[in-house]
């Protein structure tokens, strides 16, 4: 199995490669000349060609993907267009609070879906059943804005509990800061949760019905412990798998998210760099967050191969 | 020697239409002509549609939809453009959803809106799957350098998470509607493309597909008579599931103002401009966020019965 680690790890250095490239064609593909818009109206051809062979943008594309590597390799991730300031420092100090969104989503899709999926797959097509899979199947078809817009209605205007929107960070009291964030992480977690019930749901079912499961029950196992010890542990396998899916969606509902709630993550700083057309920002931002779905990914396929020792990894 | 019984057995077995129950339906395409074998099948599969009460429900909410969709110059009481009224009106009998803060009658953009809405939602998805069939069945009919890579290339769309491939593409496109369908069918391929190229590997060793081959049927009669008529109930069940998500997506990009761009009325850009008056005009604002809901879900719903007819193993 450690080979198996090692070469999934070594699988990493292609994918962030390929994601780099594309990163870069990306940035190449977005028209208008950079030097043009640099001089604007002291445009001058001789000082524009000077100015190429500066940056190196006179040279071969590949060469100038190398370079940037290079230059990303180093830490050297350009500076933000309108402050000057270094991305990759920006991006550090945006990053943990769009984490903290994606983990504690997690945490609140994990608590909703495990119960309600077991529950559901013990009493199929029963009344608590249908209701679950009412919920779960509204909660999928609801994008987030929407529902973190029906969260706040509820409980920041209808029962004013929680702020509308906003943020604080941890040094302004933990009660502050998680009062803040509640909401956010809620409308991520509830909507993830609902792809999960489902899922917890069908796996679960699926191991139920096996003989397995059948024979603990003949041996006078106790229904609690065959379906949490039996069944539970086996119809965690796929659930694990879909996790890793599951961050990326994350990603992609931290962007919408912080825009709502003006948090000040990854998502919105992202968001502000594309509509600003900060392209060294925009570069930054696309590069993070594709690379938390890589690492997710790699973490999911590891775990995997822990929680599940019916497969070999050997060749 | 293949018999005619083995591979209408082993084509109507990958559809999904063996349950042992209805041998009847079974037997006759034996002995009866092609055409009656593929009404069979389909009466079956309607038989079985018909039972789920939640695919009933998805078709009458997307038959709905496309309905308003098309006539919309009929039901709109208003103009998606110009004002109708003051501006906030709460909703009443003139302006069921009231008006937003320009004065437009939010009810007759929300079912302007339907028509961006269903055109990205299954635009996108007759993109994808048009270029993501080709694609997984050449990559798995073929196999060697092709498939290595077309399904690296795969890979690297899938390495990205989908929403911020989309908003990428968008950035590189600008925003526009048909950039939108452009953007989502991208992103949508790799599962088109996977789905028909697993298909097509566990059919193409079949021996029904031997026996086409050894009375000479070219590349082409083979693929598109022979394999992929085997692959169609799970691409069906994924495109139908797929084009929820894209409207999913879609309302996503339009809330970020990278979607469909103003006067053409788009519900999540709708729902972001009306933000402002969420404390004044609460329902005003939802309405649009509710259309995209139902939407989704009408088509979740059609999904999730079509994939419970098409398996064998959920059908009762």
């Amino acid at each position: 199995m450690r080979a198996y680690i090692i070469r999934r790890i070594l699988l990493l250095i292609p994918t962030l490669l390929g994601i780099t490239m594309v990163v870069f064609l990306t940035i190449q593909s977005i028209p208008g000349d950079p030097i043009e818009a640099y001089l604007g109206e002291f445009y001058e051809e001789d000082v524009a060609t000077a100015l190429r062979s500066h940056y190196g943008l006179d040279r071969p594309i590949h060469v100038q993907y190398l370079l940037w590597l290079g230059r990303l390799v180093r830490g050297d991730w350009g500076k933000e267009v309108l402050s000057g300031l270094p991305v990759l420092d920006q991006i550090l100090e945006h990053l943990p609070v769009s984490l903290e969104l994606i983990l504690g989503a997690m945490i609140v899709a994990l608590m909703v879906a495990l119960p309600a999926g077991i529950i559901s797959s013990v009493r199929p097509y029963t009344p608590s059943d249908y209701t679950a899979m009412t919920g779960a199947m509204v909660g999928i078809s609801t994008p987030e804005f929407f529902g973190g817009i029906v969260l706040v209605l509820v409980f920041s205007l209808g029962l004013g509990v929680l702020p509308v929107q906003g943020y604080k960070p941890w040094s302004a009291g933990a009660g502050e800061h998680l009062s803040h964030m509640a909401l956010p992480i809620l409308t991520l977690g509830l909507t993830r949760g609902a792809i999960l019930t489902r899922l917890v749901r069908g796996c679960m079912l699926e191991v139920i019905g096996q003989d397995y499961v059948n024979t603990a029950r003949s041996k006078g196992a106790v229904e609690f412990v065959v379906i949490l010890r039996h069944a539970f542990k086996n119809a965690l396998i796929p659930v694990v798998t879909v996790m890793g899916l599951q961050v990326g969606f994350l990603v992609g509902g931290t962007i919408i998210v912080e825009t709502i709630f003006s948090v000040p993550g990854l998502g919105q700083y992202g968001i502000n760099a594309i509509s600003s057309r900060d392209y060294p920002a925009v570069m930054g931002f696309i590069l993070v967050s594709s690379s938390i779905f890589v690492l997710a990914n790699l973490t999911v396929d590891v775990l995997y191969a822990y929680l599940n020792p019916r497969i070999r990894y050997d060749n | 020697m293949i018999t005619e019984p083995d591979r209408r057995e082993s084509a109507l077995a990958s559809t999904g239409q063996v349950d042992g129950k209805p041998a009847s339906v079974l037997e006759s395409p034996y002995h009866d002509g092609e055409d009656i074998d593929h009404q069979n099948m389909l009466s079956l599969f309607w038989r079985s549609l018909r039972r789920s009460k939640t695919a009933v429900a998805g078709l009458v909410i997307v038959v709905v939809l496309v309905l308003v969709a098309m006539s919309a110059d009929v039901i709109a009481p208003n103009s998606y453009q110009d004002p109708a009224g003051p501006g906030l009106m709460p909703p009443s009998i003139e302006f069921p959803f009231g008006t937003d803060p320009l004065g437009r009658d939010i009810f007759s953009r929300v079912i302007y809106g339907t028509r961006v809405t269903l055109f990205v939602g299954l635009g996108s998805i007759v993109l994808a799957v048009v270029l993501g069939i080709p694609l997984g069945v050449c990559a798995g009919y073929y196999g060697s350098w092709f498939d290595l890579i077309s399904m690296r290339f795969m890979d690297l769309i899938l390495a990205f998470p989908t929403f911020l491939l989309a908003i990428v593409i968008m950035v590189i496109l600008g925003p526009s509607t048909a950039n939108v369908v452009l953007a989502l069918a991208v992103v949508r391929i790799p599962i088109f493309a996977r789905v028909v190229r697993g298909s097509v590997l566990a059919v193409k060793e079949q021996e029904f597909v031997e026996g086409a081959r050894s009375v000479s049927a070219s590349d082409f009669r083979l693929l598109f008579l022979h394999v992929l008529p085997n692959c169609l109930a799970p691409l069906i069940v994924s495109a139908t599931i797929s084009i929820a998500f894209a409207i999913l997506l879609e309302a996503n990009l339009s809330f970020l103002g990278l979607g469909s761009q103003p006067p053409t009325p788009s519900w999540g850009f709708d729902l972001k401009q009306n933000l402002t008056s969420l404390a004044v005009r609460p329902f005003n604002v939802v309405a649009p966020g509710l259309a995209i809901m139902v939407t989704v879900l009408g088509f979740n719903l059609f999904g999730d019965g079509l994939r419970d007819a098409l398996d064998p193993k959920t059908r009762k």
